[in-house]
Parts: structure tokens; C-alpha cells; sequence
């Protein structure tokens, strides 16, 4: 059952079991809840910032840009560096506040942002 | 409680909430030191100086000063030393090409570098970089690499602060000699300091000017063209931001919080805090 009180962001993946492997294993991503949707299984995972995510199988993938939110972008670099995620770009300064980059198992491009309010500056 | 920590590569870190405390310190060590809470006294060189909430101050690494704490409600602050020799190849991977960094992988003969000591407002990416900082080691992180990645970027945030408030502003004064640009905004940040460590209290123009071993109008003339604002705005725009912390993190009344920065009268106070923020104090509260 979909809890609506949360927001999720929804990721469209080739195969959810490599997916959850690489969210939950790699990224250090906890399974919150395991839905379904039309018959197919759809976990939805809690990020360390708290946010959610759900995953979503499709044949026919385009890939994309997912834009997640963290409250400590540097804490999660170091923690991908030492997993090893692969085509992990480096932290980039930018107006929203900080990024790093990587690809998910499906070929989408995860974009993780700590967003900083700079209007003190 | 105080939490320190010595880096492999000699670099230190000191998160502490205190009382009272007083040090002298040479450290042969390039240092930043922020304040959460409360205020800390310095005495660097002959400078009298007061880091307020919200403020950081850089210090170089052959700079002798001391630091005195006493406050009944107690201090937050941290204080980060550089290793000069990891502060000489961050400024040499940073600064330098790839063609350089191959040539000369060692740094080539380059000195230690010297920059120019001044008070900052904690504010944009190195407010962050030391507040997550600061968490991690009172949670008692003991990732010496997760650590360093923060040093790191506070070194890199610094850097990027120092060129729009340091190189920026020299280049923006309309001097021919670059000595002289150096000498002039030097003194002016004598001055800002001084406006910023005395905020509270009735400051005279003819002060700062005796300060920062300027006349009154060749203060009045290079301010304006390095900070785009007189001392008096500049003045003004301190006592603000500290109306606007006390407002956040204490309970004084309004009436109260416009004595404690300066301010002579409320009905001033709060017309200058709404045209500065576009909003109330009491609404901002």
C-alpha cells in the first residue's frame, strides 16, 4: 500500500533485482517497503537523508536524469568512493549547492544533490 | 567537552563547547577557527580582535596569537590546523597546470604561502563544509579519510572566498602600483575587522581610520571602492546579521537585542532590518 504521506522518486530500471542490488548494496540504500504495482513488484527504498525512492521495471527504458536530494553530499561520495561505484564524477560546486554524478545499473544517470542555501552570501 | 584529532598527514582538528578557556599558540600550523556560539577573544600580534557567531578567521602558519574564552553561556567552536606542507600542495594542485604538477611533482621551490589575515562571515559553501565538519567529529567520526575529504574542501571553499574578498577587492582599487593596492587593503581589512570585533559599540569613524593607519578620507575613498559601501553601511550590515542570529537563537526581546548590537533606537533598527531582509523582526522571529 502506497503510503502518500512520503514523496518518492520514481527510477525506471531494466531489472529490479540487479537494481536493488546496486541501491541497497553499493549505495547503502534500506528497503523500506516492497509494493506492488499492476502485478509487478515495486520496492521502495529510504535514502540515508531520508527521502524515498521507487523502483519500477520497463521493457523499454529511456534512460534518464534522476535528481536525489542528501543532506551530506560529501559523506556520501566518500562512502560511494569506498564501495567502488563506477563513473563516479567528482563533487562540483554549483548554484543549487553540491553534486556528484554516477549511473545506475540501468544506464540512468543519478545526480545527487545537497542543496545549500546561498542567500546569506 | 572538547574533541581532537591528529590527521596522518598532521593535520588537526579541535571541536569544543566551553566555558572558559585561554591559550597562547604558536603553532607553526596554518589555522582556521570558526564560532558557532558565543564569542572568542584574540590578541594577534597587536590586533584585539572578536569572533562572533557565525564568523571564521584564517591565520597563518608563523602568526603568534592567543585566544581567551569566558562566557556564562558557554562557546562552540572549531578549529582546523593545516599542515603548512599540506597547505603548499593543496595551493600547487590547485593553483598550478598539469604541465607544471608533471615538471616539478615535488612543488618546485615555492615558499610557504602567505595570506592576508582577516575575520569572514560564515556564510556560502565553507559554512557548510565546517558545520558538517563539525557534526561528524562530536559524533565521533574516526574516518581519517572522510575526514580529510572535508579538510579538503574547506581549503578549497576558503581559496575561492579568499579570491572574491581578498583578490577581487585589491584589484577593484584604483591604485597603478600592486604593492600599494596590497598595503591599502591590508589596512582595510584592519578596519573591517575592527568594525566587526566592535560592533556593539560606539564606533567612530576617526576610530577605525586611527586603526588601520589611514586618514578618514583615504578610508572613506578606498572602502567604498574595495567593499562597493561606506564603513557606516558596512557597520550597519554587521549589527544585522547579528540582530538576525540573536533573533534566531536567543529569547532576548527586540528592545533588548537593539542595545546588545548597537543600534540607538528600535524604530531605526527595524526599518533597517526590513529594508535588509524584507521582513519584520518580530515576523522573522
Amino acid at each position: 500500500m502506497i503510503d502518500f504521506e512520503h514523496e518518492y522518486i520514481v527510477i525506471f530500471v531494466k531489472c529490479v533485482d540487479t537494481s536493488l542490488r546496486f541501491f541497497v548494496d553499493m549505495l547503502g540504500f534500506s528497503m523500506y517497503e516492497h509494493i506492488e504495482i499492476a502485478g509487478r513488484g515495486c520496492p521502495i527504498l529510504q535514502m540515508q537523508s531520508g527521502h524515498y525512492i521507487m523502483l519500477i521495471e520497463k521493457e523499454t527504458l529511456e534512460c534518464e536524469t534522476v535528481t536525489l536530494l542528501t543532506d551530506d553530499c560529501l559523506r556520501d561520495y566518500h562512502a560511494f568512493k569506498k564501495q567502488g561505484i563506477e563513473q563516479l564524477g567528482k563533487p562540483e560546486y554549483t548554484d543549487a549547492g553540491l553534486t556528484i554524478s554516477f549511473y545506475d545499473p540501468s544506464g540512468n544517470k543519478i545526480m545527487l544533490l545537497e542543496a545549500r542555501d546561498y542567500t546569506d552570501a | 567537552m572538547k574533541y581532537n584529532r591528529i590527521l596522518v598527514n598532521n593535520n588537526e582538528i579541535i571541536s569544543e563547547l566551553t566555558h572558559s578557556a585561554y591559550f597562547t599558540e604558536v603553532t607553526g600550523r596554518y589555522a582556521v577557527n570558526a564560532v558557532f556560539s558565543g564569542e572568542v577573544d584574540y590578541t594577534i600580534e597587536k590586533r584585539k580582535l572578536t569572533l562572533v557567531p557565525g564568523s571564521f578567521i584564517f591565520l597563518n602558519d608563523d602568526t603568534c596569537y592567543t585566544h581567551k574564552i569566558a562566557s556564562a553561556e558557554g562557546v562552540s567552536r572549531l578549529s582546523i590546523a593545516f599542515d603548512p606542507g599540506y597547505i603548499s600542495d593543496f595551493e600547487a594542485s590547485v593553483l598550478e597546470s598539469d604541465a607544471v604538477l608533471l615538471d616539478q611533482p615535488t612543488g618546485g621551490k615555492k615558499g610557504r604561502p602567505r595570506l592576508l589575515e582577516s575575520i569572514y562571515p560564515l556564510n556560502g559553501d565553507i559554512k557548510y563544509s565546517l558545520m558538517h565538519l563539525s557534526r561528524h567529529v562530536d559524533n565521533g567520526v574516526a574516518d581519517q579519510l572522510l575526514l580529510s575529504e572535508y579538510l579538503n574542501h574547506c581549503l578549497l571553499n576558503y581559496y575561492h572566498l579568499y579570491q572574491s574578498e581578498i583578490t577581487s577587492r585589491e584589484a577593484s582599487l584604483n591604485f597603478l602600483n600592486g604593492s600599494t593596492k596590497t598595503e591599502i587593503l591590508k589596512r582595510l581589512c584592519v578596519a573591517k575587522d575592527y568594525m566587526i570585533s566592535n560592533y556593539n559599540k560606539n564606533i567612530r569613524l576617526e576610530d577605525i581610520a586611527e586603526v588601520a593607519c589611514l586618514s578618514v578620507n583615504h578610508l572613506l575613498r578606498t572602502f567604498k571602492q574595495a567593499y562597493q559601501q561606506t564603513p557606516h553601511q558596512y557597520l550597519t550590515k554587521v549589527r544585522l546579521r547579528q540582530a538576525k542570529y540573536l533573533l534566531r537563537n536567543t529569547d532576548y526581546p527586540i528592545n533588548e537585542i537593539v542595545d546588545i548590537v548597537g543600534f540607538e533606537c528600535p524604530s531605526s533598527f527595524i526599518r533597517l532590518f526590513r529594508n535588509s531582509f524584507n521582513v519584520t523582526p518580530g515576523k522573522f522571529r
